[in-house]
């Protein structure tokens, strides 16, 4: 490898380097030999992907086969999966595996056979480029594209992930990898990739949706040197993992759209600011910048240009607010995550008082793709003020968790019922979160509208970073407002007064409301410090506070009332307006419920139909989960 | 034991020795020791030349950093919204009977310590807990036992 | 200079002129917790809030920002006390008494805004007195370069204090702290043989004069006066009172 390396970075000629450097990666990516890709993302990990790629080490010790940890394609519930590629057929994805299956099906795979048990589907031409049509079909396996999970995306961001090898940097090159960075370096003035960046209608994926290539024009002319970069890669909303994904499964993706960005406004120093929460995103980002550097795709004259960029790793300290602009430069200048006055705007004044742009993962990743399908092209996808595509993080109640990434403009149903397949145990759907903590619950008669920045915004939500939970009919939205702002009094720097003591008084009131402490003129106290803490606070993460209680008060206001005036819970979920009792006529005395109970709350002899002890009981469910002749129910 | 002056020096001549330097030498520092001893904020505010107000001003901030030793073994328990949908309070209910402590507390025998983390990216397998780096998905209350067991045994 | 216009009146100003200080050139009050003109701005305690408008792109854009801190533009607009500004800042005061219940300063401006005393309960139930407003830290960092105290935790947890109990070690006695906090949270209290500064906790000894034993001042104060001002023995080992009862017997002989 490293020989192979060296004779080619020795051609100073970089078109001719990339075209060795993509020859040698599609050999790779579909090599002459069985080749085996174990999911191995912190999700894949989670589900069991080490047993599984260890198991495969063993089954097939003593055979001439390639076996390699990928990132994640996104059906993240079906983990652990692996794609199994033989030479000369499209490569087929497995689902739902463990050892035991590993051991039967891994024979069969080395004979050529591609057996239906466990397969998922077979990938297409969103990953096979131009093999797509010299790969050999596998019958009797659907297509991956035709999936009902994957029909309706459209893979720009994640293209990459859960396919390519996320540090084999000929793979990246193969699928067209830097050679953004080469048309830039060689055909661009850095005006012109603003240009560009502008007329694309690329806007900030990490929730605020600014427009990048205006970012971008106004930190190159503001004045002052050094410039900065930043990759904003604290992703905190909870229930948002896509930059997760996009850092573990495709690390050059980011790497080139960032070096682009840092020749577009004239900076030599990028940073990127990763949650320590993300140990192997962390270390994949390591390896990948030391690789790009080997490789002359970073450091000092990339691609032989005269234009230097460095990029240094700094890891959070767990504090949600080092995800807003100014306290993530703060915390890299080791100092506390304080937000800064924001009307001195960052690409002006911004890390160590120097002008600096800072991006999002997933913006600065579809930076090269833009360049590469041209502006045109990109501006065909997506709506009028949202182009191009966003990941989401689809999770909660609905059948196929995971990962999308989807054109802007497709309407919410499509996403919850059609790509995620429904909501479970045929429930009905009650709301959808998008935003994060910052953002709102959108109900059900809203479902028709398209997921676009501003037509979220109307509805008093908002796109954030693209976290979007799905709540069926046994969620109770007062309690997820309180959880929303249980998280938000936690991550609260304490610098203003209306976010420090505000939201913790807005976060009591609803505490008491969930625990049926509810009084009259809660609902108007909630509203009036609402608009205190949304007007008077100094950065956006205690101007967007109230956004959870607003929209849940917004459309689920009945929900508000019961709980105050009626001390009840719709939806069965707080604790002390809830009861749980026992139907006799269904008892029979089987005593499970007794058995399980861990408080002892439940009496009853053999043949007597059991009784639960109000006084003693917690609540906890356990004796409804046991008992098999419906005969708990709560109240 | 570790020896708490060199193991700092070692960690300080690593990096540049100004207040930027503040965060990577408490990680750092964090990790080895298992929390930041007193002794260690000193020596860093000496050394970085920071005041020892703003070194402790910072290791108070970040949830990363306690002043107080962790357990061998260091639960963090995911409560991300997917999570706290299905059931991440009753697993940290469970984990806190089960091991006879309250949050951020250490046990009795030094072995577990347990926190609450502000989701850990692994929303479709919720709930989810982490132990030391790797992470357990699809967790029930009932299987929270098992798991104690298989690390206690090691 | 631009040209802007504060409650109806249009007055010029030199660009970058903070809205408080514009304001105040006209002798309009805007009342403020948290900013000292001699210290950085932080911004936080958000008493000094006023309503902006300015027109942007043939638009006018109007919201909520703190006076303290936002630098006057041409063609900016300034509401120091409209209805807005007085429901908010009344709800400000309101949580700010759930900190500070005995502050003077505040329970006056609540007379004046109509804000109630017993509305919120902190997490302290107020008895720090503390509104988090960091003079104190700002002054002992940026003037006196002792660095006692800090901030720490964060959040509705956040509190001031001396780590480690260092006051014990680098205070020098000036008390700078307790004169610069609005709320008078920092309790100091001057013995016969000490001052003792409560809230870090401090107790340091007092230099006696030496004709009359009263307080002169503490002594590693006086020590850290002796090495950086150069004035004459007795300003440093006799009271006030019989400084001057010295120079007037020496001067008018």
């Amino acid at each position: 490898m490293n020989t192979e390396k060296s004779s080619v970075l020795e051609k100073k000629d970089f078109e001719k380097i990339l075209e060795e450097l993509k020859l040698e990666g599609k050999k790779h990516l579909f090599p002459d030999k069985l080749k085996i890709s174990v999911q191995s993302a912190t999700c894949g990990k989670a589900s069991g992907a080490d047993e599984i790629y260890s198991t495969l080490e063993n089954t097939l010790k003593d055979e001439d086969v390639i076996l390699e940890r990928v990132g994640c394609i996104g059906l993240c519930q079906q983990e652990p999966m692996v794609n199994v590629y033989v030479p000369g057929w499209k490569p087929v994805v497995y689902a739902n595996l463990t050892p035991k299956i590993i051991e039967e099906l891994a024979p069969q795979w080395l004979e050529g056979k591609f057996p239906e048990k466990n397969a998922l589907g077979q990938l297409g031409p969103s990953y096979l480029d131009d093999m797509e049509g010299i790969l050999k079909p596998v019958s009797g396996i659907k297509r991956i594209e035709d999936l009902g999970f994957f029909k309706k995306q459209l893979k720009i961001v994640l293209r990459n992930s859960g396919f390519i090898n996320p540090l084999d940097i000929y793979e990246y090159v193969a699928r067209g990898g830097f050679y953004s960075l080469y048309r830039v370096l060689h055909e661009y003035e850095p005006d012109q990739v603003i240009d560009d960046i502008i007329k694309s209608g690329l806007r900030g994926r990490g929730g605020g949706g600014f427009p990048t290539g205006v970012k971008w024009q106004s930190c190159r002319k503001a004045p002052g040197f050094p410039k900065y970069v930043i990759c904003n890669a604290d992703e905190g909303d909870p229930g948002a993992y896509m930059d997760r994904a996009t850092l573990e499964g495709d690390p050059f993706g980011i790497l080139e759209g960032m070096v682009i960005g840092a020749y577009a406004i004239g900076s030599n120093q990028g940073y990127i600011y990763v949650r320590a929460e993300y140990p192997l995103a962390v270390q994949t980002l390591h390896k990948a910048i030391k690789i790009a550097g080997e490789f002359g795709f970073l450091g000092k004259n990339i691609m032989g240009k005269d234009f230097s960029f460095d990029i240094k790793i700094n890891r959070g300290g767990g504090a949600f607010v080092c995800g807003e602009s100014t306290a993530l430069m703060a915390s890299i200048e080791g100092k506390v995550g304080e937000p800064r006055v924001k009307h001195i705007h960052t690409v002006v004044s911004g890390l160590r008082e120097k002008p600096t742009v800072l991006n999002n993962v997933e913006t600065w990743a579809n930076v090269p793709r833009i360049i590469e399908m041209g502006v045109e092209n990109y501006n065909k996808i997506g709506t009028k003020g949202s182009k191009g595509t966003k990941v989401f993080s689809l999770v909660g109640n609905v059948n196929n968790n995971g990962l999308v990434e989807v054109p802007m403009g497709i309407t919410l149903r499509e996403m919850i019922f059609n790509i995620g397949g429904g909501i479970p145990e045929n429930k009905k759907f009650k709301a959808v979160q998008t935003g994060g903590p910052s953002g709102g619950c959108i109900p059900e008669s809203l479902l028709d509208m398209p997921v676009d920045f501003d037509e979220l915004i109307k509805v008093g939500s908002m796109m954030g970073s693209g976290g979007m939970i799905v709540m069926d009919e046994d969620t109770c939205m007062v309690d997820v407002a309180r959880y929303f702002l249980s998280f938000l009094v936690e991550e609260s720097c304490g610098k203003c007064t209306p976010c420090r003591e505000g939201t913790y008084q807005l976060y009591k009131i609803v505490d008491r409301i969930t625990r049926g402490e509810g009084r009259e003129d809660d609902i108007e106290l909630m509203e009036e410090l609402a608009e205190t803490i949304k007007d008077a606070s100094l950065c956006a993460l205690g101007k967007t506070a109230p956004n959870p209680v607003l929209t849940t008060l917004r459309y689920f206001k009945d929900e508000y009332i019961a709980h105050i005036k009626e001390k009840k819970c719709p939806a069965g979920v707080c604790k002390e307006l809830i009861t749980y009792f026992i139907i006799e006529d269904k008892c029979t005395a089987c005593g499970m419920c007794k058995k399980n109970c861990p408080v002892g709350a439940i009496e009853g002899e053999k043949k007597v139909p059991h009784k639960i002890i109000q006084e003693k009981c917690t609540e906890c469910g356990i004796c409804l989960s046991v008992c098999k002749f419906d005969a708990v129910v709560k109240k | 034991m570790i020896d708490v002056r060199e193991s700092i020096e070692q960690i300080i001549s690593k990096y540049e020795k100004n207040s930027e330097s503040l965060i990577p030498v408490l990680q750092d520092m964090q990790e080895i020791f298992h929390y930041l001893p007193e002794e260690g904020l000193r020596k860093v505010s000496k050394e970085l030349k920071v005041p020892l107000q703003q070194v402790f001003s910072v290791a108070t901030f970040y949830n990363a950093f306690s002043l107080t030793p962790k357990g061998k073994y260091i639960i963090q328990v995911c409560m991300g919204t997917a999570c706290h949908l299905k059931g991440a309070q009753e697993i940290l209910n469970e984990l806190c009977i089960k091991l006879n402590v309250e949050e951020k507390e250490v046990t009795k025998d030094g072995l577990f310590s347990i926190e609450t983390v502000r989701c850990l990216g692994c929303c479709s397998l919720a709930p989810v807990i982490n132990i030391n780096g790797k992470t357990f998905g699809n967790l029930k209350p009932e299987k929270v036992g098992e798991i104690i067991d298989e690390y206690r045994k090691k | 200079m631009v040209t802007i216009e504060i409650d109806g009146i249009k007055t010029r100003v030199e660009e970058g002129t903070t809205v408080l200080q514009a304001a105040r050139q006209i002798g309009i009050e805007i009342p403020t917790l948290c900013y000292h003109e001699a210290l950085t701005r932080y911004a936080s305690c958000r008493i000094c809030i006023v309503e902006l408008s300015i027109e942007k792109r043939g638009r006018m854009r109007t919201w909520i920002d703190a006076s303290c801190v936002y630098p006057c533009q041409e063609g900016l607009i300034v509401k120091t006390n409209s209805e807005k500004v007085k429901k908010e800042r009344k709800v400000i005061l309101e949580l700010l008494l759930s900190r500070a219940p005995e502050s003077k300063i505040l329970n006056e401006l609540a007379e004046k805004y109509g804000a109630r005393k017993d509305r919120f309960e902190s997490v302290d139930k107020g008895k720090s007195n503390c509104i988090l407003c960091s003079l104190c830290v700002r002054t002992c960092h940026e003037l006196i370069h002792a660095d006692v105290i800090g901030t720490a935790y964060r959040g509705i947890r956040k509190k001031v204090l001396s780590p480690y109990n260092i006051a014990q070690d680098v205070c020098i006695g000036c008390t700078a702290c307790a004169f610069v906090c609005p709320t008078g949270a920092i309790k100091v209290k001057l013995g016969k043989d000490r001052l003792d500064i409560e809230s870090w906790p401090a107790s340091l000894e007092i230099v006696k004069c030496k004709k009359c034993g009263k307080p002169v001042g503490p002594k590693v104060y006086i020590e850290h006066l002796r090495k950086e001002v150069p004035l004459s023995d007795e300003v440093f080992e006799l009271c006030y009172e019989c400084r001057r009862k010295m120079y007037t017997t020496t001067t008018w002989k």
